[in-house]
């Protein structure tokens, strides 16, 4: 097992190579680089509580969990219950369970008893695949989206001590593929394969009180329809409710990615994007949406509340390579010989992930304030993204940022350094990529072939590509906590601060 | 032997529509006929004005429209406008369009592809290569996820 995954490793070529370079041993838990699992697909992942541990379906009937060791990942369990592919996985960070679902119909809540994890069998009554599952906001119940068209709400029944689920059937008429809970534990997204959206109430009257009113609705009685979106004409393969709850955001296959204000009389802005179909979607603030798909990178979406419209930010994965280096005459006349074209485009991918980034999770600061969210994909790799918001002085737009850091303790004060970098375009600090890894070397140096010069362009390309802007959302800052920075003016009914978020990768060149 | 010689008219039957959970498109109100525009689409081209032959004509687009006749009409039109443009001009053509008509345009491209006449296929080849500029891969995947073609 070990040495599996260390040719797994070796045999991801730069990005393997990357990440054994600049893991982290530091205490914090996350690993700032591209960690490659497995040479097939992640179907879905999970997080713990305090993102030591991740459970991963490594493609198969089984759960594997790891544990982060230091600098390396290393398999702690391997859970064997399923007769079908896993296909949902969602970790309850109060309560510690784990919930799984699979193709071959069932659920199956796990709890850790001393060292093992152990099953109980939900019997969810239905007919075909379960697709994704998500525990609750309170972890008092958790909901199943099958193939089935319905929804399984499931909640734990003392007096027999078993799982007992309800059902949602009207009006889906296809499978449903993704989910999400509202922070009031009672309604619930749903996005399916019959293009729309829905939001339903999953209210359970024997686990909870009566819920209070939302601006999606009052009265909610168990499977209510509150809100369904206009055809779009794409499955909906994501979805996610903002983390105050007044907006829900979905992307569909037809390369669109739609928001729903409730705020607004549930009006939908939409946005058709110029790339692939997405697959994953989540907020970051309450106004930006970090999404990802076949396109194999992450990319910002803004949300403006005043004319809602939804507008694309940039895309998120900017390779530092420089791609100005130039083709030598032999191989101009190879790539017009191989490929009848003269331009230097190579056909690999420049980006971490190598195949389609089919699942994002916030790791840490929740869905308002985002600092770290997670990638997988459909090749085996995982990879930890930072955020950062940097409130500016002044509103003027700024020429461009750069970056960072890796200690994520110096976020509290990491906004004020960072207002420090010199407007002429590029980080003078070096790039600390690990406590000990890269500290000492800026990034010019480690850069072979490439003189100071070239990191300069190099940087300056790459901040002028990653610079972003995020607008403030005014009415919604009840749920926007105030910036950390000092000498930043108070949030509220305040228009003249402008928020940018500052996207990170890493790539050492190789 | 295994030739079966009973009827085989049971192959012909569609069992999918007797299947109680299929799935039924919503049923579309059916809107007014759509003026027709193709004469004032004509009467600009006969002018020269290839670039308000095409607004005109994507503003006329049957997307609703259930008839086919009134489809192949339109697309027959499209094409009309679409090869009278000089091969120099397309790009400030695409460019004049906005995000829903790049993907309507980018509709008519395909299916202007899927019945080629003689030299229809490379005019149409340079719109798609400029089409594609502006639009994106997302243009092309709304016209294969579309509902409703045109």
């Amino acid at each position: 097992m070990r040495a599996g995954k260390e040719r797994a490793l070796s045999a991801s070529g730069p990005a393997g190579h990357v990440s054994q370079q600049h893991s982290h041993p530091a205490p914090s838990p996350h690993a700032m680089a591209y960690h490659s699992f497995l040479l097939e697909p992640i179907s879905c992942h999970a997080w713990n509580k305090d993102r030591t541990q991740i459970a991963l379906c490594p493609n198969n009937h089984e759960v594997h969990i790891y544990r982060k060791d230091g600098a390396k990942w290393s398999k702690v369990h391997e859970l064997k219950e399923h007769n079908g592919q896993v296909t949902g996985i969602d970790w309850a960070p109060e309560s510690n369970r784990l919930v799984t679902c699979g193709t071959d119909r069932n659920a199956y809540v796990w709890t850790l008893k001393g060292n093992v994890w152990k099953p109980t069998l939900v019997i969810l009554r239905i007919n075909r695949a379960a697709r994704c599952v998500k525990w609750s906001p309170k972890e008092n119940k958790f909901a199943v989206g099958s193939g089935s068209r319905l929804i399984s709400i499931c909640y734990f029944e003392q007096e027999n001590d078993w799982w007992v689920c309800k059902h949602i059937k009207k009006p889906i008429r296809s499978t449903v593929l993704s989910l999400d809970w509202h922070p009031n534990n009672v309604l619930l997204a749903a996005g399916s394969c019959d293009f729309k959206c829905r939001i339903f109430s999953a209210y359970i009257k024997e686990v909870e009180e009566r819920p209070s009113p939302t601006p999606w609705g009052s009265k909610m009685p168990f499977g209510e329809l509150m809100f369904e979106s206009s055809s779009s004409c794409g499955w909906v393969h994501s979805i996610c409710f903002s983390a105050s709850g007044n907006r829900v955001a979905w992307v569909s296959h037809d390369s669109t990615l739609c928001l729903a204000d409730a705020n607004k009389k549930m009006a939908v802005a939409s946005l058709c994007t110029e790339t692939l179909p997405l697959l994953a979607v989540t907020f970051i603030t309450e106004s930006s949406l970090v999404a990802a798909g076949h396109d194999c990178y992450p990319m910002l979406f803004t949300y403006e509340e005043g004319p809602g419209t939804l507008s694309f930010g940039g895309k998120l994965d900017v390779p530092k390579q420089s791609s100005q280096r130039g083709l030598t005459a032999r191989e101009r006349f190879q790539n017009l010989d191989k490929k009848a074209s003269s331009d230097m485009a190579n056909a690999a991918l420049d980006t971490v992930h190598k195949n389609s980034i089919s699942q994002i999770s916030v790791l840490a600061g929740g869905k308002a304030n985002c600092s770290q969210f997670c990638t997988t994909g459909m090749d085996g790799g995982m990879s930890i993204w930072d955020v950062k918001v940097r409130p500016s002085r002044a509103p003027r737009p700024h020429q461009s940022l750069v970056s960072h850091s890796s200690k994520r303790n110096q976020y509290p004060q990491q906004s004020s350094s960072c207002l420090g970098v010199p407007q002429s375009g590029f980080c003078t600090a070096p790039l600390t990529l690990g406590s000990k890894a890269v500290g000492e070397q800026p990034l010019s140096v480690s850069e072979p072939g490439v003189g100071a010069e070239g990191s300069q362009n190099q940087m300056k390309d790459t901040a002028r590509r990653s610079r972003l802007q995020l607008p403030l959302p005014c009415c919604s800052t009840a749920a926007l906590p105030s910036p950390r920075a000092p000498g930043c003016q108070p949030a509220l009914g305040c228009s003249n601060t402008e928020i940018k978020v500052v996207f990170l990768l890493f790539l050492l060149p190789s | 032997m295994a030739r079966s010689t009973l009827s085989s008219r049971f192959r012909r039957l569609d069992i999918d529509q007797y299947d109680e959970n299929r799935f039924v498109e919503e049923p579309e109100e059916a809107t007014a006929a759509e003026p027709d525009a193709s004469p004032e689409v004509e009467a600009l081209l006969r002018q020269g004005e290839a670039l308000r032959a095409l607004h005109a004509a994507l503003r006329s687009a049957p997307a609703q429209a259930r008839s086919a006749a009134l489809k192949e009409q339109a697309q027959g039109t499209m094409l009309r406008v679409l090869t009278s443009f000089k091969s120099s001009e397309i790009e400030q053509a695409v460019n004049s369009l906005d995000r829903n008509g790049i993907d309507l345009l980018m509709k008519y491209i395909y299916k202007g592809f899927e019945k080629p006449t003689e030299n229809s296929s490379a005019i149409l080849l340079q719109w798609h290569e400029k089409a594609l500029a502006v639009g994106g891969l997302g243009s092309i995947v709304r016209v294969l996820t579309a509902r409703k073609t045109v």
